[in-house]
């Protein structure tokens, strides 16, 4: 066993080691982009069209923009990125390993565009292009915006006197350098420039609107902008619905490539794409095969190595001595399957006949044999046998069926080449089997003679033939001209493709390791919120995925730094939030999904909902939502101001549920909830004069909560989702919710070339800051403070309700009175035996449904009932463990039952059940650290809430265990005093000292 | 003082008392004595309730102790009652262990309680241990101090349940020295015991209990010196016996003899009586004519040493001892040799020989 376990070791190694097969073959020619290669381009583009024109069989991606595809291309999941010469050129002057091949795709225009009925502004366009060619500003401008190598020229500065209004420009700064952002954020480029001169002519001023390229053309329609211009093509589709000023610059689509591509095995030179790729090398063939004549024929300039068998064949093409191979393509998924450096460079190139081979003078046979072929056609049987062996694919090995025959006319000597492979002839378990092999048998049966098989190298197969050694030849022998002259052929019984094979490494070949888009992602491992609409989204797009559910955004973030994930999914402004303070992540993408997000009210509150909805009418009409909207999810929602807020005093009351995750939907700050939602709701009650009480719980609480009544609204930037709407009913959507991907950035190819670079705080300075930023800072203590009371109170007076029902409960177990005995035996059993959350929740959520009780209480006795049985027991132990025989000297001696246990049992047993019941009470602080689920903010929520804002999961995890460590160690000195006083041997020296004086 | 009628115990099918009816008088010393097994320390547990009657009834001073009204604590704190195993308080000193009844029940002072119990502690000798605890105490001090514990309470009774079986020789004394002194200042006691000495000074009564019943009582001299019924002698002469039936005369001698032998090894008889009794049992034997109902029986007393031998023919009456009725006298001669004496009845239609055998 130990053995197999090394091998299998070995293997899995090996497996690892080499297994990656990371490719790239440099592109030099655009030629050499055909074949099916994946190409990037950006979304919004003409650029996808043009490809697919040029190249049909290519594979596109989409990315958001010029640079995103050209650092795709960089990392090798894309062949090439296709876009406007100029701006790829601009590009591969910036990055060393990327270069514009020469030849363009497609020749293009740029023009500017304006409103269909907008002629005026056309023609202005129109003239200023003629000036600036004519007094030469253009050809300044176009030496400074595209010059040969680096970046671009600063723009000039432009006098606009603005006299009679504004030009309103759309544009897409993303296409350097026609329009894009420089250092100092100011978007410029030769479209601007152009944009400033023709705003002069008019004496407009210029106003410069930016959007993502694909809603420029909807602005300009829909008259939000005058112009636009960012390398905009002309072409016939677009002329459609906008008009075009004339061509202002001819580019082309070009393609942009990576020039260094480095293979991990040594780069062999090679780039093999199509079969004419191998006119030039060394060919290997089947010495006296219709390949062997077919390459000789047809590559007179490459060099034919001819090899014995198949063998042979393999070995040559394996080892590099030979760089291309022609097979039959039907054994090729076999060969493919054992060989696993090899790969179909081109498939079946030409098609050949197969037929059985016959001595010129044996024509009788060769009549048998096409008579046979007819009858087999016509019966089935041929059918059966293609099915069989063609048509299956190598891991369904086929078996050679039972064919009786009669072996009285005497043999048939057949030539056979036994290692010519499936599906023609190999040899399995010592048999031979295959197609060819079948169909001999069954020949021979045909004819009644014994198939006899003879084993040839298949150049001597033909002579065999002639001089009579065999009568016949079956081994996917291919019907030519060439062999006519030698022997005689049946009917045709097969046709065949050959193909080419060639080692993997040199076929140019792409794959990458590296993410760069959900796609990527589709097996990995994927964190995100339990109970959130990812699930269901993850489970539906990519089922293989593997799904970790958090609780919290600190512990989403915790695991995707420390490679416990490979990506996590959370809100995208937190995740921009997020990024700020870690450094080492990235958004993968942002568009993954976008759910609306609503309030949930419980579905028999329908008043509550129609008012809440006519609130929401209300703010959106009177701009208020869109302040809101603006000063929470677009602008950075750390730096927000809460509006001060009136809470009505009514007796209408409101209780809203929240789950304090992290802005920009609910936040804790400086002893506040903040945040959209918050706002939200605050201005709600103040409108519609209702008392608000906020009350915070766990993220998967806030829907039970709902159904039991314990909160009147729920909100925490909640999607809506038909599952959820099944229990709860939401509000209007009142805001999009756009999920993130966030990996770390070494896993992205689009970082690929970063370099990290960390400052090192030093260990101390680290931990100051953590101190600062978990306890100072926005007077987080006194949440901690607040949290440390509760836990606390909680298992305290939880200690004291457990004591004294477990003191009962012990009475009832050990009592002679079976009923009393069982309750307390069941009693002890269904509560040891629930674990203390569900139990609590169970307390909260149904016993008390629609009772409202403060968590505070339930939390008391459902942790009193679950300490109460644990104690029970200690107690019995303990009773027990005094000796029988000193209760009965006690009720000897005159004292009552009850007596005997108060004054004999109960301070012997005391001291046996003290160091346990320590144990279990420490135990039972620990506990309450749960109570977070049914909205009790205790220390160990405390500590959440501030890792929800710092998301520092390190500092404020080890100081609330710290203090749980304290209030431990002082209840447990607590009872160790009360143990040591409880010793009768203390007292001794006391009482002796009393009755003495 | 107690009066019991009819008592009785089962545990489940066992039967422990079967049916005990007595009086026990104030000042009287009782003794219980008999084998293990027979319910003596059932029956004292059942007169103070330790232990719940199945039948019968108990008055104490006239109180039925059965009567669901009967405040029974109130009647326990007038008995004491000493363990075997002691069962001292063992969180308490050996001075609270005194002071802890009289005080919480009595509802005494404690100061005059604490004075109290240290003379009662001087009284058994151990009042330098009143600070002590119970595990610092060697057994026989434990049980001086359970007693003392007992006298604490001022009680009417004292039972006593085997409180020397698990001391030690030497321990042994100091407690019954204590119990004697008790006697001599009045105390009614109930004393379950094996000292079978000590029993017979002390004691102004003897219950010998065996088969759940008492079963022979009497003052101590009737008791043990004059034992009336079987069972009562045989555990008073501690008489271990031997019995062997003699069907046909094809009877196996050998095998006889070898029980003899194992008979003798066991209750560590010399050789010579061993010897002895191999030969009186063959020649006894020889004797007889008819063997076809003959009962022999060897009886050991481990008391005085006294071996008897007894032989019961059924026949007609014939003393084969006498002069002339035997064939030959030469094994009438052997017996007599090796006997100290020999006795002839005829009973019930059996001719019985009975032997006493020549010891050391």
């Amino acid at each position: 066993m130990k053995k197999t376990y090394l091998q299998c070791f070995i293997i899995a190694v090996t497996l690892i080691l080499f297994g990656c097969n990371d490719k790239d073959v440099r592109i030099t020619a655009l030629s050499m982009l055909e074949g099916g290669k994946t190409f990037a381009v950006p979304t919004g583009t003409a650029a996808d069209q043009f490809v697919l024109q040029r190249f049909p069989d290519a594979k596109l991606e989409y990315y958001n923009s010029v640079l995103d595809c050209a650092l795709a291309v960089k990392g090798g999941k894309a062949v090439a990125a296709v876009y406007d010469k100029p701006v790829l050129l601009n590009i591969a002057g910036k990055n060393e390993g990327l270069a514009v091949l020469q030849e363009m795709l497609v020749d293009d225009n740029y023009g500017f565009a304006v409103q269909l009925k907008d002629v005026e502004l056309k023609n202005k366009i129109d003239e200023v292009l003629e000036e600036l060619k004519a007094n030469g500003t253009y050809e300044d401008m176009s030496k400074r915006w595209f010059p040969a190598k680096g970046e671009p020229a600063a723009m000039p500065v432009i006098e606009l006197a603005g006299e009679n209004g504004v030009l309103r420009f759309g544009t897409a700064s993303v296409t350097e350098p026609m329009s894009f952002v420089d250092g100092n954020r100011n978007i410029v480029g030769f479209d601007i420039e152009f944009a400033s001169y023709v705003a002069k002519k008019l004496g407009k001023r210029l106003e410069i609107t930016n959007m993502e390229f694909g809603a420029m053309l909807p602005a300009l329609i829909s008259g939000k902008v005058d112009m636009i211009g960012a390398g905009l093509s002309i072409t016939e589709e677009r002329a459609k619905s906008v008009l075009f000023s004339k061509s202002y610059y001819l580019s082309g689509l070009a393609a942009i490539v990576k020039t260094d591509g480095v293979s991990e095995e040594k780069a062999e030179g090679l780039n093999l794409s199509s079969i004419d790729d191998i006119r030039n090398k060394r060919i290997g063939v089947l010495l006296g095969s219709v390949h062997d004549a077919y390459a000789t024929k047809n590559y007179p300039d490459a060099e034919i190595m001819q090899y014995q068998s198949i063998s042979d064949l393999l070995l040559a093409i394996n080892s590099g001595k030979a760089d291309a191979v022609f097979f039959d393509h039907s054994g090729l998924n076999d060969i493919l399957s054992i060989n696993k450096k090899l790969d179909i460079l081109a498939s079946n190139v030409f098609s050949v006949q197969v037929g059985a081979g016959f001595n010129k003078d044996n024509d009788e046979l060769r009549e048998k044999f096409n008579s046979f072929l007819k009858e087999i056609k016509a019966n089935g049987i041929y059918e059966q046998m293609i099915e069989r062996w063609m048509d299956k694919s190598t891991s369904e090995i086929s078996e050679m069926p039972e064919i009786k025959s009669m072996k009285t006319n005497g043999t048939l000597k057949v030539g056979i080449v036994s290692d010519l492979g499936l599906p023609f002839t190999i040899i399995r378990a010592g048999n031979l089997s295959g197609f060819d092999i079948e169909l001999t048998k069954r020949f021979s049966a045909y004819i009644a003679k014994e198939f006899m098989p003879v084993d040839l190298p298949f150049g001597s197969m033909l002579a065999s033939l002639s001089t009579n050694k065999i009568d016949m030849v079956t081994c996917s022998l291919m019907i030519s001209e060439e062999r006519k002259k030698q022997i005689d052929f049946s009917d045709s019984y097969y046709e065949s493709g050959v193909s080419v094979i060639a080692r993997k490494s040199n076929i140019a070949h792409s794959s990458a390791s590296k993410l760069t888009n959900l796609d990527d992602l589709a097996e990995k491992k994927i964190g995100i919120f339990s109970g959130t609409v990812h699930d269901a989204f993850l489970t539906k797009k990519y089922p293989k995925a593997s799904v970790s559910r958090f609780e919290s955004t600190a512990d989403l973030i915790l695991s995707v730094s420390t490679g416990k994930t490979d990506a996590v999914m959370l809100d995208l402004i937190t995740a921009r939030i997020l990024l700020k303070r870690n450094d080492e992540l990235a958004i993968l993408c942002d568009d993954a999904l976008d759910t609306p997000l609503g309030v949930g009210f419980n579905k028999k509150n329908h008043a509550l909902r129609d008012e809440f909805n006519g609130f929401l009418k209300e703010i959106r009409a009177d701009g208020t939502y869109g302040a809101m909207h603006k000063r929470w999810l677009v602008d950075d929602p750390e730096k927000a101001i809460m509006p001060p807020f009136n809470n009505p005093s009514s007796d209408k009351k409101l209780v809203v549920a929240v789950s304090v995750e992290d802005l920009p939907y609910v936040a804790f700050m400086n002893g506040n909830y903040v945040g959209f939602d918050i706002e939200m709701v605050r201005l709600f009650a103040e409108r519609r004069n209702y008392n608000l009480e906020i009350i915070t719980m766990e993220f998967p609480s806030l829907i039970a909560a709902l159904a039991a009544g314990k909160a009147d609204m729920i909100t925490d930037g909640i999607s809506i989702s038909k599952e959820r709407a099944e229990q709860i009913d939401f509000s209007d959507s009142y805001a999009e919710f756009k999920t993130a991907v966030v990996v770390p950035k070494t896993s992205m190819a689009k970082y690929s070339g970063e370099k990290k670079t960390e400052t090192k705080l030093s260990f101390w300075k680290k931990i100051s800051n953590s101190f600062y930023n978990n306890i100072i800072r926005e007077q987080r203590y006194l949440l901690i403070i607040e949290g440390l009371k509760i836990t606390v109170f909680i298992s305290i007076f939880a200690a004291l309700v457990g004591t004294i029902l477990g003191g009962l409960v012990c009475f009832m177990r050990m009592s002679k009175k079976k009923a009393l005995s069982a309750f307390a035996r069941l009693y002890i059993s269904i509560l040891r035996g629930t674990p203390v959350l569900v139990l609590l929740m169970i307390i909260y959520y149904i016993v008390f449904a629609s009772v409202n009780i403060n968590p505070v209480l339930v939390a008391i006795f459902a942790f009193g009932l679950n300490f109460a049985a644990y104690v029970s027991e200690m107690f019995r132990t303990s009773i027990d463990s005094v000796d029988n025989g000193q209760k009965e000297a006690g009720i000897a001696g005159g004292f009552t039952k009850v007596q005997t246990f108060v004054y004999i049992i109960m301070p012997q047993a005391l001291r046996h059940v003290l160091p346990v019941y320590k144990g279990e009470f420490v135990s039972l602080v620990k506990m309450t650290s749960i109570v977070g689920y049914i909205a009790v903010q205790d220390l160990t929520k405390a500590s959440d809430i501030i890792r929800s804002r710092t998301f520092d999961a390190f500092f404020p995890l080890i100081m609330a265990a710290v203090i749980y460590l304290m209030i431990a160690w002082l209840l447990t000195w607590a009872l160790d005093y009360v143990e040591v006083s409880v010793d009768p041997k203390r007292k001794k020296i006391k009482r002796a000292e009393e009755v003495n004086q | 003082m107690i009066s019991i009628r009819n008592l009785s115990k089962h545990f489940g099918d066992l039967v422990v008392l079967k049916d005990i009816s007595t009086d026990i008088k104030k000042g009287e010393v009782i003794s219980i004595i008999g084998p293990s097994g027979t319910g003596k320390s059932t029956f004292l547990r059942c007169l103070n309730l330790l232990e719940t009657p199945t039948g019968g009834e108990i008055l104490i001073d006239g109180i039925p102790l059965l009567d669901k009204k009967s405040d029974v604590p109130k009647i326990r704190q007038k008995m004491g009652m000493v363990f075997q195993s002691f069962n001292l308080y063992s969180h308490l000193t050996i001075l609270e262990n005194l002071t802890i009844g009289p005080v919480k029940l009595l509802k005494k002072g404690r100061e005059e309680t604490n004075k109290k119990a240290l003379e009662l502690l001087k009284l058994v000798g151990l009042a330098e241990k009143a600070y002590s605890f119970p595990d610092e105490l060697s057994g026989g001090q434990k049980q001086r101090v359970a007693i003392a514990r007992c006298m604490a309470m001022e009680p009417e009774i004292l039972l006593f349940d085997e409180p020397t079986s698990a001391l030690d020789p030497t321990m042994v004394s100091e407690v019954l020295s204590v119990i004697r002194r008790l006697v001599r200042e009045g105390m009614t006691m109930v004393i379950v015991t094996h000292e079978m000495e000590f029993a017979r000074n002390i004691s102004s009564r003897v219950f010998y209990m065996d088969q759940g019943v008492i079963y022979e009582e009497g003052t101590p001299e009737q008791i043990f010196e004059n034992p009336q019924k079987e069972r009562t002698k045989a555990f008073i002469h501690r008489i271990r016996s031997l019995t062997h039936h003699i069907s046909s005369k094809d009877y196996d001698l050998y095998a006889l003899q070898g029980e003899v032998e194992t008979f003798c090894e066991k209750h560590m008889l010399s050789k010579k009586e061993s010897d002895y009794l191999a030969l009186l049992t063959e020649e006894v034997l020889c004797l007889q004519s008819d063997f076809s109902d003959i009962d022999l029986s060897l009886s050991y007393s481990e008391k005085d040493g006294t071996l008897e031998f007894l032989c019961a023919n059924t026949g007609a009456p014939l003393n084969m001892l006498e002069e002339g009725v035997a064939d030959d006298d030469i094994g009438l001669r052997l017996i007599k040799s090796r006997c100290k004496s020999v006795g002839y009845k005829y009973e019930n239609g059996r001719n019985i020989l009975m032997l006493t055998v020549k010891g050391e």
